[in-house]
C-alpha cells in the first residue's frame, strides 16, 4: 500500500511537471504567439465589422444589443462568432498536430518514458496544457472584445448577456480542445508530424467546408425537390435530413449552440413548420431555456471531445515506443 | 210792539234747532244726494272664481272740504278677507281732497276662499270721515260655478327608455291657471340611488322651488340618472309641485333596457402561464356578468394554434345572474410540436347577446429532464474515461 500510494505521488508529481513544462513551452514558443496574433487581428476585424453594423442591427431590435457584438457581421467582415467556428480549430490543431510524433522524430520520447513517471501522464499532461492554453487564449479574446466594445459603444451588459457570453466561452473551449483531441490523436496515429498536420487540416477543411454541400447532395438525392410537386411533399423532409446530416459537424453543432445561446430570439434550432408559427408571439427565451434547446448539441460535444482524447490516450498507451 | 219782536225772535231759534235737528237726524239720507263724502267703485258687482283674489279701485269724493276717512270693512262674507290697500302697503285711512275731483287712492283686495259656494255674496265697505261725512259701499260679488283654474303639470314625452348609465331628460310645463302668481316647492320620489335635478328651461342651476306668475306657464327640465348597476325594468317616477293653494302631480316613467356584458379573465388578472409542449395545463378563468340582466347559454370556446387543445371543465354556463360571476378551470395542451417560447391563445365566452375574450399568452418551455439526462451522460463519458485511465495508466 505505501509503496502503491508514494507512486501514485509520484505520478501525480510528474504529471504536475509534465503540465507545468508543456504550458511553460507552448506559452513561449514563437508558433502559439504567431497564431495568437493572427486569432486576435481577425477578432478585432469583426469587432470593429461589428460596431460599424450594431446601429443598423439596433434598429431591428433594440434588446440584448451587447450580445450583438459578438454576433453582428459586416458588410464583409464575419460576426466574432462565425470567425471563431472557422479559425478557432486552428489554434487546437497547432497546439497539438505534433503532440506525440514531434516527441518521437526528436527522440525525447523515449527520455520522456525513461523517467519515474507514469505513461499516461504524457499524454494527459500534453492534453490539459493545451486545454489551458486554449481557455486562456478563448477567454482573453472575448473578454477583450467584450472591453474594446464597451469602450467603443458604451454598451454595458446586463447580468444575462455576461452569463451568456461566458457559456459561449466555455463552449468554445470545448469545442476547440476537441479539435485539439483531434490532432493529438494523429500525432499518436502518424509517424510525421507533417502527416498529421496535413491530415488534421483536411478534416477541417471537410467539416467547415464540404460537410454542408455533401448534407445538401444526399438529403437531395433521397427527398429530391428539383420539380414543384417533389418539392411539395419532400421538402420538409429534404431540410431535416440536410440538418441531420450538418450536425454532423461539429462546426455546424458549434455554430447552432452558439447561435442559439447568443440570440435570445432563436426559439427552434430545427425546420418549423407554418403551423407551428401559428399563434406563436415573437419574444425572448430565458438563458435556462436557450441552453435547454442546445443540450444535445453541448453534450454531442463535449462527448466528441472526450471520445477524441480517449482514442488518443488508448492508442498511445498501446503503442511500442521502445522499437522507434 | 216788544211782544211782537220777542216772538219773531224766538221762532227764529226754533226754526235754527229744527234745521239742525233736522241736519242732524236726516244726515245719511241726505249724504249721497248732497255734500260730504263718497266712495265709489267702477265696477261694484263682478263674478268672480272660487279661490280667486278680486281687486277693487277705490274713489273717494269729498264736497264739504278735504277730509280724512277712516277705512272699514262693514260685512264680509265668512271665511272671505280683504284689506285695503294704497301705495303697496295696508291702509286704515285715507285722505280726500275737497275740490270735488275725482281722486282714485286705494284699492280693496278680496281673497275669496276656495271652497266657496256658487252665488251672490255681499261685501260692505265703510269710508267714515266724522262729522257725519261717510259713505257705505256695498260690492256685490257672484261666485260662479267653475272652480277656479288648477293648475297643471305636464311632460311632453312622460316615457323613456334607455340603457344602463344613461341620463334621462324631461321637459315639463308647469302651468298656473290661478289668478296669482304661485310658488311651487318641487319633489319627487325616486328609489333609492337615482339622482333627480330640476332646473328651469334653458338654465343649468338646480332650482328646488319655482315661481309661476298668474296665468302663465314655466318650463321645467327634469334630469334623472339611474345608478350604474340599476337593474332592467320599468320605473315610475311621481312628480310634485306644491304651492300654497294647489298640489300638482304628474309621473314619469323610466325603462331600463337591459344591457348585455359579460367579461373574461383569471381571479388574479394573471394571462399568461407556462406550459410543456404535449402537457396539459391546467387555469382558472373568471367570467363576470357585468350588464343588468341575467346572462344564459353562455358557451366558451377558444382559438389556439394548430394541433393545441384546450378544453374545459364546464363548456357551457345555463345562467349567470346579473352582477354575478363564475370559475371555470380550462385545460390547454399545447402540440406537441410546439416550438419553446411565447404563443397566444384566444379564448372566448360568448352566447346570442354578448362575447367577451381574454388573449392569453402560453410560454412553451422545454422539459429540464433532457437537459439532465445531457449532464448524465457527460458524466457516464468521465466515467469511461476514469475506466480507461484504470485500465491503461499505471504501466
Amino acid at each position: 500500500m505505501a509503496v502503491k500510494s508514494e507512486r501514485s505521488s509520484a505520478g501525480r508529481a510528474g504529471l504536475k511537471a509534465l503540465y507545468h513544462k508543456e504550458l511553460a513551452d507552448h506559452l513561449s514558443s514563437r508558433r502559439f504567439f504567431i497564431i495568437l496574433l493572427l486569432i486576435y487581428i481577425t477578432s478585432f476585424a469583426s469587432l470593429y465589422g461589428a460596431m460599424s453594423g450594431i446601429s443598423e442591427a439596433a434598429q431591428s431590435d433594440s434588446h440584448y444589443l451587447f450580445l450583438k457584438l459578438y454576433t453582428t457581421s459586416s458588410n464583409s467582415i464575419p460576426s466574432f462568432a462565425s470567425f471563431i467556428a472557422l479559425l478557432g480549430p486552428f489554434i487546437g490543431m497547432t497546439l497539438g498536430f505534433d503532440a506525440i510524433n514531434g516527441e518521437r522524430m526528436g527522440g525525447t520520447l523515449n527520455r520522456l518514458v525513461a523517467q519515474p513517471i507514469y505513461r499516461d501522464a504524457i499524454i494527459i499532461g500534453k492534453f490539459l496544457a493545451g486545454s489551458t492554453v486554449i481557455a486562456i487564449t478563448v477567454f482573453s479574446m472575448g473578454i477583450a472584445v467584450g472591453a474594446l466594445g464597451m469602450l467603443g459603444t458604451g454598451l454595458v451588459p446586463q447580468l444575462e448577456e455576461v452569463l451568456r457570453i461566458v457559456i459561449f466561452l466555455m463552449f468554445t473551449c470545448i469545442y476547440i480542445s476537441f479539435w485539439l483531441g483531434v490532432s493529438i490523436l494523429f500525432s499518436v496515429i502518424c509517424r510525421h508530424s507533417a502527416t498529421s498536420a496535413m491530415s488534421v487540416i483536411a478534416l477541417w477543411i471537410f467539416f467547415s467546408i464540404f460537410m454542408s454541400l455533401i448534407a445538401s447532395i444526399i438529403a437531395n438525392a433521397v427527398f429530391p425537390i428539383s420539380t414543384d410537386v417533389e418539392a411539395l411533399f419532400n421538402s420538409y423532409n429534404n431540410y431535416t435530413w440536410e440538418l441531420n446530416l450538418n450536425r454532423l459537424s461539429p462546426y455546424y453543432l458549434y455554430s447552432e449552440a452558439v447561435s442559439t445561446i447568443l440570440s435570445p430570439t432563436v426559439r427552434s434550432i430545427n425546420v418549423v413548420t407554418v403551423s407551428q408559427l401559428e399563434g406563436a408571439v415573437s419574444g425572448y427565451l430565458s438563458l435556462g431555456q436557450s441552453l435547454l434547446l442546445v443540450w444535445p448539441h453541448l453534450t454531442g460535444l463535449a462527448a466528441l471531445m472526450l471520445a477524441s482524447f480517449a482514442i488518443s490516450y488508448v492508442g498511445f498507451m498501446r503503442q511500442e515506443i521502445r522499437s522507434s | 210792539m216788544k211782544k211782537c219782536a220777542l216772538k219773531r225772535e224766538f221762532t227764529v231759534v226754533i226754526l235754527f234747532v229744527l234745521a239742525a235737528w233736522l241736519f242732524f237726524f236726516f244726515r245719511p239720507l241726505q249724504a249721497d244726494a248732497a255734500g260730504g263724502l263718497e266712495m265709489s267703485t267702477d265696477y261694484p258687482g263682478i263674478t268672480v272664481q272660487a279661490g280667486e283674489d278680486v281687486d277693487f279701485d277705490l274713489t273717494f269724493t269729498s264736497t264739504a272740504g278735504g277730509l280724512d276717512a277712516n277705512l272699514s270693512i262693514e260685512s264680509l262674507p265668512d271665511g272671505w278677507s280683504g284689506y285695503f290697500m294704497g301705495s303697496d302697503s295696508q291702509i286704515s285711512r285715507a285722505h280726500v281732497e275737497g275740490s270735488g275731483t275725482e281722486a282714485s287712492a286705494a284699492t280693496f283686495s278680496l281673497s275669496i276662499p276656495e271652497d266657496t259656494q256658487e252665488g251672490s255674496y255681499q261685501v260692505q265697505l265703510q269710508a267714515d270721515a266724522g262729522n257725519g261725512a261717510s259713505d257705505i259701499l256695498e260690492l256685490v260679488i257672484d261666485v260662479s260655478a267653475e272652480s277656479a283654474g288648477q293648475g297643471s303639470f305636464t311632460s311632453e314625452y312622460p316615457e323613456q327608455q334607455g340603457s344602463t348609465g344613461t341620463s334621462f331628460t324631461f321637459d315639463t310645463t308647469i302651468v298656473n291657471n290661478r289668478g296669482t302668481d304661485q310658488s311651487y316647492s318641487l319633489s319627487a320620489e325616486v328609489p333609492s340611488g337615482w339622482q333627480i335635478g330640476f332646473s328651469p328651461s334653458g338654465e343649468s342651476s338646480q332650482v328646488a322651488s319655482i315661481a309661476v306668475e298668474a296665468g302663465s306657464s314655466q318650463g321645467l327640465t327634469v334630469s334623472i340618472t339611474p345608478p350604474e348597476n340599476v337593474e332592467q325594468g320599468e320605473y315610475t317616477i311621481p312628480l310634485t309641485a306644491v304651492s300654497a293653494n294647489e298640489t300638482l302631480s304628474t309621473e314619469l316613467i323610466i325603462e331600463i333596457t337591459g344591457t348585455y356584458e359579460v367579461a373574461l379573465s383569471t381571479p388574479t388578472g394573471n394571462l399568461s402561464l407556462d406550459a410543456y409542449a404535449n402537457s396539459e395545463e391546467s387555469f382558472t378563468l373568471l367570467i363576470q356578468n357585468n350588464g343588468n340582466v341575467d346572462l344564459n347559454n353562455l358557451t366558451l370556446s377558444s382559438s389556439a394554434p394548430t394541433d393545441w387543445e384546450v378544453s374545459f371543465a364546464q363548456s357551457s354556463i345555463d345562467t349567470l345572474e346579473a352582477g354575478g360571476s363564475v370559475e371555470v378551470t380550462a385545460y390547454i395542451t399545447p402540440s406537441s410540436e410546439a416550438v419553446t417560447g411565447d404563443y397566444v391563445t384566444t379564448i372566448t365566452v360568448s352566447n346570442s347577446e354578448t362575447s367577451a375574450d381574454a388573449q392569453f399568452r402560453v410560454s412553451v418551455k422545454t422539459r429540464t429532464t433532457w437537459g439532465i439526462a445531457a449532464i448524465i451522460i457527460i458524466l457516464l463519458l468521465i466515467v469511461g474515461l476514469y475506466y480507461l485511465f484504470k485500465k491503461y495508466g499505471r504501466r
